[in-house]
């Protein structure tokens, strides 16, 4: 009968809290469901058998872990929200004859009440939404399979055992919440915290230094493999800087402005200003929380729909032929006799090859030393790549060959091409020294028909044309001890036809390329089509995946903050009324305090998404997207459809607020 | 001319659906002359609430008239009804109602704020209030920072420094010690004597006894009033308490 009463309580806490507890149970539900689809995905026995779908099932399954961290730093966070509200109304039972027991036995109950809702109501969600989610992901990666899309019993072990985990901890917090204050303290807890905050000095210097930094490292790297471990050092310290700035930056900001006497004291300001300078305290860290989460959601969401959308731009970046080989022991001969070949059954097909490269060079691994000055490098770990580069060495006939001149060099002179890309090394005509050879440089190309591989080695590639042969090796033996450096051939076509004649044409080059014994492979670029929109069909729907996760997070903190933040004002501006306010101006008042403290995590964020911009884009270099204007659309429309629904949660929770307020 | 007239004011209160309704103010009418500390004393429930919330114009009466200075309330726009209030009258509350996000000083300077006054101005108009209330070594400090009958004095700081013709107070003594009450007492009788109009609401005999004249409410009217004329504090204060005895103990059905 007891615990009847207690259970019977616990329920009518919820029912009596729901303006923060629904929420709090929605995001419970979503966060256990969303977990439950991407277990059931990676879980699912017919994803396995199809093709390709290996390196799908191992993007996602590295979703699971981000998810699960995900979960619990969330759940935890508005469950210490939903205790600090509430502070005021266990104290009241404790006064009114409750002991510490039976309020520790009512949140027990509570805890396990939400628990058990959460996991069955996600249970459900998830399983009713993975099949939708599930016919998403083979659409966007454009896998066809039979559909054997079951309820995954292993899923659902796994879902149960973190949340049940989770749940643990929080109720344990909660005990421990509950056990640790003493009962004034809880009835007073509301009104701590209100002491008008400290500047912190330091810790906005180390703010603004780890941004200035964060920003320093994603404006200046140029190599896309320095990029790529840069990356998380600039996050790393955009997120430090971004709380310190949240924290005391905008205190100090504050501050300063109130003691412009001048400044302060008008009518809009006054109000505003003392009233900002105590939001941002209490504030900072939500601000700061919703800032990085949106940034989050920008960065995943305008990638990955680029890398997807932009999939021609980036199968051309890394095949640059349609029919490509690479012969690793080349010989000239061999190479050329190929090429006769492949003319000659054009013709008899009547296929127009529209685009033919074919030379041997080879490719030295080098640093600069200065303007048109390098040196030779020894491979030794990956610090050797960062600031290197490759430098492709080919005999001059080969130049003439693929563009039909007739160029004569001497042995000491040379021709360059430097594509646009290139940013480590600094050359132009005049001497060239390499290591303690010289060579004239007589002339830039404009134009130089280049291999794929350069986009998918992440270092920048810098091509030299020499005499002969003779200089390649002489260059390549000198090489060989530090980097073993071998003379390869690259051959690329292009060819016009229709997709049947295409086809079998590409499988007959193919056969050829076999037959004629080079070691090498071939690759041809519509055979990797299906694999590209495989994996970073993937890689768009975890983008998706936790773009859609962190936005329901941003939602619920703005949510709470409206809240929290309308019980505090709420006495404030009554007393404003009662002074002399009239109800327009402190609507006014409100409305520009909360525009401001809402927006500025939005505007921070699309400040950090700019200052990333370019190191983003050196990063999906790497990952074979060139076409920045794409990145940059995508960008700028991720940012809009962002915005706008920032501002329609802004609008929904606002009007919770004004109704506490009033 | 009297600066406060205040003429059959009824307030009855409509239940949201319409049901009951609750007589407030049956039928009230008093005036106040320049100068005057008057002082408004009734049990709980006897609508002295309701009377100075329809005096500080923040709400209307059914019925009746209240004119300040001649001007008849009922006539201030709903727009300008926060500057009217803010110009002509200043508020001592129970509570104090001290902004904690301002220093003592911001706190006294909002309604000069609000009103768009420039910085020297105020200033200049703080020094004299602030010292003659004993504040200036406060004035940085913050109200989580001060006592409560600083608290207080802060408030009336505030109240004073836009001029009002009128200070409303609010069961000023409510809220604090009995020798912070003194003192608060003995400084709105100072203020007084310097010719602020005072009208306070209160529930404390003693307080009362500091007002140069007292007004009985009782069931919503003016039941009795009382002239302290040259009396001093300690015999006025036995005058009301004989009369509250009366009134409490049923005299206002017999009488």
């Amino acid at each position: 009968m007891r615990s009847f009463l207690y259970s019977k309580l616990a329920l009518t806490n919820i029912k009596k809290n729901s303006k923060t507890y629904i929420p709090y149970l929605l995001t419970g539900t979503l966060t256990v469901a969303m977990y439950y689809i991407i277990n059931s995905i990676v879980f699912n026995e017919g994803i396995k058998e199809m093709p390709g779908a290996g390196s799908l099932t191992q993007i996602i399954g590295m979703g699971i872990g981000i998810v699960a961290i995900f979960a619990c730093i969330f759940l935890f966070y508005t469950n210490s929200f939903l205790m600090k509200q509430r502070k005021k109304e266990l104290g009241l039972y404790n006064v009114l004859g409750m002991g510490k027991r039976h309020i520790a036995k009512m949140m027990l109950l509570e805890t396990a009440m939400t628990a058990v809702f959460d996991i069955a109501a996600g249970l459900v969600c998830g399983m009713v939404f993975s099949k939708l989610m599930f016919l998403l992901l083979l659409k966007i990666s454009r896998l066809s399979t039979p559909l054997t899309f079951i309820i995954e019993p292993k899923a659902i072990v796994m879902t149960v055992v973190l949340f049940i985990c989770i749940f643990g901890v929080t109720m344990l917090y909660n005990m421990w919440q509950v056990f640790r204050v003493n009962t004034i303290e809880l009835l007073h807890a509301k009104n701590q915290g209100e002491r008008e905050p400290k500047t912190k000095w330091l810790l906005a210097v180390i703010g603004v230094i780890c941004i200035g930094a964060g920003y320093g490292i994603a404006i200046k790297v140029e190599q896309p493999l320095e990029a790529l471990v840069m990356f998380f050092v600039a996050v790393l310290l955009v997120i430090i800087g971004t709380y310190a700035l949240f924290a005391a930056g905008s205190i100090a900001f504050l501050k300063m402005l109130r003691k412009n006497k001048t400044y302060y004291y008008k009518t809009n300001h006054f109000i505003s200003v003392s009233g900002m300078i105590y939001r941002m305290k209490q504030n900072a860290v939500g601000l700061a929380n919703i800032c990085i989460l949106s940034t989050m959601v920008l960065v995943m969401v305008s990638t990955t729909v680029s890398l997807y959308a932009g999939i021609n731009n980036v199968l051309e970046t890394r095949f640059p032929y349609e029919f490509g080989g690479e012969i690793s022991d080349a010989d000239s001969g061999k190479m050329m006799a190929f090429q006769e070949n492949v003319r000659n059954e054009a013709k008899a097909r009547g296929i127009t090859i529209a685009k033919e490269v074919g030379y041997q060079g080879a490719s030295l691994l080098v640093t600069p030393r200065g303007e048109n000055d390098v040196e030779l490098v020894k491979i030794d770990g990956m610090e050797t790549y960062s600031a290197s580069a490759v430098l492709t060495v080919l005999p001059v006939y080969w130049y003439n060959s693929m563009s039909g001149s007739d160029v004569k060099l001497n042995s000491d002179e040379a021709i360059a091409y430097l594509p646009e890309r290139n940013k480590t090394l600094e050359m132009g005509k005049g001497t060239f020294r390499l290591d303690e050879h010289e060579f004239q440089i007589t002339g830039i190309l404009d134009e130089f028909m280049s291999s794929g591989t350069e986009a998918m080695l992440a270092m920048d590639t810098v091509y030299l044309i020499v005499s002969d042969e003779e200089v390649v090796r002489m260059l390549m033996d000198e090489a060989e001890e530090l980097q073993g450096a071998t003379l390869s051939g690259t051959l690329g076509y292009d060819i016009k036809g229709s997709k049947a004649e295409k086809e079998s044409f590409l499988s007959w080059m193919e056969e050829e390329f076999t037959k004629a014994g080079f070691g090498g492979h071939v690759e041809i670029r519509e055979n990797y089509r299906m694999e590209f929109y495989t994996f970073y069909g993937g890689f768009l729907f975890l983008g998706i995946f936790f773009g859609s996760l962190f936005l329901m997070a941003t939602v619920l903190i703005i949510y709470y903050k409206q809240i929290s933040e309308g019980y505090d004002d709420k006495e404030r501006f009554q007393i404003m009324q009662k002074v002399g306010m009239s109800k327009k101006e402190v609507r006014k008042s409100i409305r520009s305090q909360v525009v401001s403290v809402f927006a500025l995590p939005l505007i921070v964020a699309v400040i950090h998404i700019c200052a990333a911009f370019k190191l983003i884009t050196r990063l999906l270099a790497v990952m074979n997207l060139s076409d920045v204007g794409l990145f940059r659309n995508c960008t700028i429309l991720t940012v809009g459809i962002f915005a706008v629904i920032y501002g329609i949660v802004y609008g929904i929770t606002a009007r919770e607020y004004y109704k506490i307020v009033n | 001319m009297s600066l406060l007239d205040v003429k059959n004011v009824k307030k009855i209160y409509t239940t949201r659906f319409g049901g009951t309704q609750v007589q407030a103010l049956t039928d009230v009418s008093f005036s106040v002359e320049p100068r005057e500390f008057v002082a408004i004393m009734g049990e709980s429930g006897s609508g002295k609430t309701t009377l100075l919330n329809i005096l500080a114009s923040l709400d209307k009466p059914t019925s009746g008239k209240v004119c300040l200075k001649g001007r008849d309330l009922s006539t201030v726009k709903d727009k300008e009804i926060a500057a009217f209030r803010r110009q002509n009258l200043g508020f001592v509350f129970q509570d104090f109602n001290l902004l904690d996000t301002f220093s003592l000083k911001d706190n006294i300077f909002l309604p000069l704020v609000l009103a768009g006054r420039k910085y020297p101005e105020m200033e200049k108009k703080l020094m004299p209030i602030a010292e003659e209330l004993g504040i200036t070594e406060l004035l940085a400090k913050f109200p989580y920072e001060v006592s409560g009958g600083q608290k207080q004095r802060a408030a009336v700081a505030r109240a004073l420094i836009t001029n009002p013709q009128l200070v409303l107070a609010d069961e000023p003594t409510g809220a604090l010690d009995s020798k912070a009450s003194d003192e608060l007492l003995r400084l709105f009788g100072n203020i007084n004597k310097n010719g602020q109009t005072i009208l306070m609401v209160t529930h404390s005999v003693k307080a009362a006894s500091h007002a140069s004249r007292v007004l009985f409410i009782k069931d919503g009217t003016v039941f009795h009033q009382i002239y302290k004329g040259n009396m001093r504090n300690e015999e006025m204060y036995e005058k009301i308490s004989d009369t509250l005895t009366v009134i409490m103990t049923g005299g206002g059905k017999n009488a």
